[in-house]
């Protein structure tokens, strides 16, 4: 596979800290346009501190990373939103706000992201909800939708201001195997248009069912498939 | 089902309100009290007199020296340029002190003891003791002044009342502002804290901090200036009563100084709410979100 060669997300030798205690020693690694990444390592390893790094809500101290052309260590307050639009976040408790209907709650963050033109984010809602497969649904109120459709709304709101790369943190962990799996093929599909994806996950089915890239974090470093072989069923994984 | 949004920006809004409407009542009552007792201070200033005593038999010559000199100080002016100098002749003193005693020497004694007299209205400018103590010492120079004398101690007593006065109301103000801007603080808190998952997916999706502040601090400015308003029409309303039952008070009163203050509290209700609101704001946005937990 042919990667542009600007990388979205380019770790070097980056200390990550959470409340000053160092998780991660040392990492490096690059993720580019269109990649689909794994992310691996038991629970308390350092998956959400990595991300949240990744996302300017921890600062980086020691080393260098860049994220959508942002450089971490230099980045300013005032930037940090305009990176979170490039990156499209997807967590289990980042959840829909349960006082509005689907419509509303993708409105919500168009218009805290700065769009202000009613009939594009009508347009863009639409499309947004064909794109996941819910196109009947956007008057409903997120309670009145099953657990997998949630997680489609979810991924619909990350979509929103097309970002370079989805960070999803166990994007699948509430749901059964089938609406797994088939939120899985939804990811596989906005993989395909450009998107690059970051996955955190437990699910070792996934990552046989659909092989690729995975990064693993293993007392306090950073192990990826692509230089080294190792085996993801480690079951201190 | 009824919908009830979580709007960004909605907090107990009743009770700041309470609190700001009470401190910019208290505040503008303390400013309304200072007016009238201002004008009040003023209308005691304008009237304080000063009693120059003339020698026995005097020549209208050496009295009228007296006069064109006291005449032509500034401290005999009225603040509107008039000169305040009243001449009071044995006969008159005698006059009035049978009308105000009901006595009269002139029955016992063959001629009054009482002196003949100027009554100088002093210029509130010179009304303080130093200023007042200077003038009658000048004036006890002049050849054929027998004795100056004034009231002391009540020019005293009101300067120094005026004073401890302004001092106590000032004190209390800022009391007053500084419970205001902690109320609003611990409120502020309470609305982040209620709302964390609303301002948490803003931040996440890429809110800017002017977005997520923005309503915020607008609500706070308009319930302050509303806060304002209301205690415009509660002072208002005591002013109407103070002035219905006290006949005296409404001969004090300064309109226009007592619209400014109006005017002034709905403003300073605006700033209260908006300053402390974007300091609140600032606070928690730095702050984790995870803190607040």
């Amino acid at each position: 596979m042919e990667f542009s060669s600007e990388p979205i997300v380019e770790f070097a030798n980056a200390d990550i800290l959470q409340d000053d205690l160092l998780v991660l020693r040392n990492i490096s690694f690059k993720i580019f346009k269109g990649e689909f990444v794994y992310l691996i390592g038991r629970t308390g390893s350092g998956k959400s501190s990595l991300l949240r790094t990744l996302y300017a809500d921890l600062p980086l101290k020691k080393g260098n990373a860049k994220v959508a052309g942002y450089d971490l260590r230099t980045i300013q307050k005032k930037q940090i939103p305009h990176l979170r639009r490039k990156i499209g976040i997807i967590f289990q408790d980042f959840q829909l706000l349960n006082d509005r209907t689907i419509a509303d709650n993708l409105f919500f963050v168009m218009k805290a992201t700065g769009w202000k033109d009613t009939n594009k984010m009508k347009a863009r809602v639409s499309e947004l909800m064909m794109r996941v497969g819910l196109a009947t649904l956007s008057n409903k109120m997120p309670h009145q939708l099953s657990g997998g459709e949630q997680q489609r709304i979810v991924i619909a709101r990350a979509l929103i201001n097309e970002p370079l790369i989805l960070i999803a943190d166990e994007p699948t962990g509430n749901l059964d195997p089938e609406v797994a799996d088939g939120i899985m093929r939804l990811f596989k599909e906005i993989n395909k248009s450009g998107t690059a994806i970051l996955m955190a996950t437990h699910n070792h089915q996934f990552i046989e069912k659909y092989p690729t890239r995975v990064l693993k974090i293993e007392q306090g470093e950073i192990l990826d498939s692509s230089k080294i072989v190792f085996d993801i069923t480690n079951p201190s994984v | 089902m009824q919908r009830h949004k979580k709007t960004l920006g909605s907090y107990p809004s009743l009770m700041v309100m309470f609190s700001i409407t009470m401190s910019l009542t208290v505040l503008g009552l303390f400013a309304l009290i200072l007016i009238h007792a201002g004008s009040f201070s003023r209308l005691i200033k304008e009237n304080i007199e000063m009693n120059v005593y003339l020698n026995e038999n005097i020549s209208d010559s050496l009295r009228m020296e007296i006069e064109s000199t006291l005449m032509r100080k500034r401290y005999t002016q009225s603040p509107e340029g008039k000169t305040q100098i009243r001449y009071i002749s044995k006969e008159e003193a005698n006059k009035i002190f049978v009308e105000t005693y009901g006595e009269d020497f002139t029955k016992i004694l063959s001629d009054s003891p009482l002196p003949a007299s100027y009554v100088l209205k002093i210029h509130p400018e010179y009304s303080d003791s130093v200023n007042m103590r200077q003038i009658a010492a000048q004036i006890a120079q002049l050849p054929g002044v027998r004795e100056v004398d004034y009231q002391e101690d009540l020019i005293n007593k009101i300067n120094n009342n005026i004073r401890t006065a302004g001092l106590i109301l000032a004190v209390s103000a800022v009391v007053l502002i500084f419970v205001s801007v902690l109320l609003i603080n611990n409120t502020i808190r309470l609305a982040f804290y209620s709302q964390r998952f609303l301002i948490r997916s803003m931040q996440l999706v890429g809110a800017t901090r002017w977005f997520i502040q923005k309503p915020f601090l607008s609500r706070a400015l308009i319930q302050g200036a509303l806060s304002g308003i209301v205690s415009v029409l509660l002072l208002s309303g005591m002013l109407y009563i103070a002035y219905s039952e006290l006949r005296e008070l409404a001969e004090l009163r300064q309109t226009e100084y007592i619209a400014s203050v109006f005017a002034s509290l709905i403003v300073l209700g605006g700033a209260i709410g908006f300053l402390s609101s974007y300091r609140a704001v600032h606070k928690y946005l730095n702050m984790s979100l995870d803190e607040l937990y």
